[in-house]
């Protein structure tokens, strides 16, 4: 009788045990369920267009200095120069025929054209962008406005000009 | 007692099943994802691209482009003289010419006002709409040239701004 007893017991704690091996088993796999569940969602983000678009910061760029400015030669042609021409002629110290200095013109049109098609500003999509130009690989001039942010997209632009390297380059910050 | 031993392990066994099944579930899960993320980057490549290619092939088309008249080195250039002159002459061959393009939009940025051109206040306005619906459903734009032909003391000149082309299409 006491025999049958004690293997009894021993027969109950054995199931016991594996039923709590079980129950400790399966929680294991709950949990690592959950954690590979919530990483996969966590992971899982929506698609988002960003603010700029690298081929956007390279067209604006080209049809900026391609624009038409408001400063005319004084040669006998009087034309009109594109603010990619008004650049060299800037770094040649030129005036307009209207006596405006044409680094002031480049300069105010730039910034004009700039601020308008990019709106920067701390509620705005486009935080901030800087606009410059080196010669030669020196940088010569800056143009700035708003914020400078970790995001940026931006473009780079080469001409040769009476054998100088004339670099314009644009980030926008977002 | 045995029969109760055998239960036991016919539940150790689904235990383990369901274990080996949830586990490759959420493997395959896993390389799913990491899969699809790749498939996500390139879709987002191949429609920047996209974007950025049918801007160009518009704005580079005859139909658009400023051609020979405003000189080689000009690239995304959009001559507004002819853009005007297609917008009153869409009713023939150019109706279904752009496939699923519902409208073409180029707005003028150097000016601030909003004033829609038509044959009357052209060239003093800031927005052409190739068709006179409003620009619906999705849409890919991009930064162009707009010029077009000045006279200056009896001489001509090449007049350029910068404008956004906007190219709505119906959705497939």
């Amino acid at each position: 009788m006491m025999k049958d007893r004690k293997a009894q017991t021993s027969k109950g704690r054995n199931s016991r045990k594996a039923q709590e091996e079980i129950v400790g088993f399966s929680m294991i796999i709950v949990i690592v369920a959950v954690i590979l569940i919530t990483f996969i969602s966590l992971s899982w983000k929506p698609d988002q267009k960003q603010a700029v678009e690298s081929y956007e910061a390279e067209s604006f760029l080209q049809s900026l200095l391609q624009k038409t400015s408001d400063c005319r030669s004084q040669d006998s042609l009087k034309e009109l120069y594109s603010l990619k021409n008004l650049m060299f002629r800037c770094y040649a110290n030129e005036t307009c025929l209207n006596g405006e200095n044409s680094c002031d013109m480049f300069t105010k049109n730039v910034r004009e054209i700039s601020n308008r098609s990019w709106n920067p500003g701390p509620e705005s999509p486009v935080k901030g962008y800087v606009l410059n130009v080196t010669v030669n690989g020196e940088e010569w001039k800056v143009i700035t406005q708003g914020n400078i942010t970790k995001n940026s997209k931006g473009s780079m632009q080469e001409f040769s000009k009476d054998g100088k390297t004339f670099g314009v380059g644009l980030k926008v910050y977002y | 007692m045995k029969n109760n031993k055998g239960q036991l392990k016919i539940q150790q066994m689904a235990f383990m099943l369901m274990a080996i099944t949830i586990f490759f579930v959420l493997a395959g899960m896993f390389a799913l994802t990491i899969k699809y993320s790749d498939v996500k980057k390139n879709a987002e490549m191949l429609r920047m691209e996209d974007s950025m290619h049918l801007v160009s092939k518009i704005a580079n088309s005859p139909e658009f482009s400023c051609g020979r008249g405003f000189g080689s080195d000009r690239t995304n250039c959009i001559d507004s003289d002819k853009v005007m002159a297609l917008k009153g002459n869409l009713s023939g061959k150019y109706k279904n010419f752009w496939g699923n393009i519902s409208n073409i939009e180029i707005r003028k940025i150097s000016s601030g006002s909003n004033k829609l051109c038509n044959m009357t206040n052209y060239p003093d306005c800031d927005i052409i709409r190739l068709f006179d619906k409003e620009v619906q459903g999705a849409d890919t734009s991009n930064f162009v040239s707009l010029c077009r032909k000045e006279v200056y003391e009896s001489e001509s000149y090449d007049q350029c701004d910068v404008a956004k082309v906007m190219i709505s299409y119906n959705l497939l």
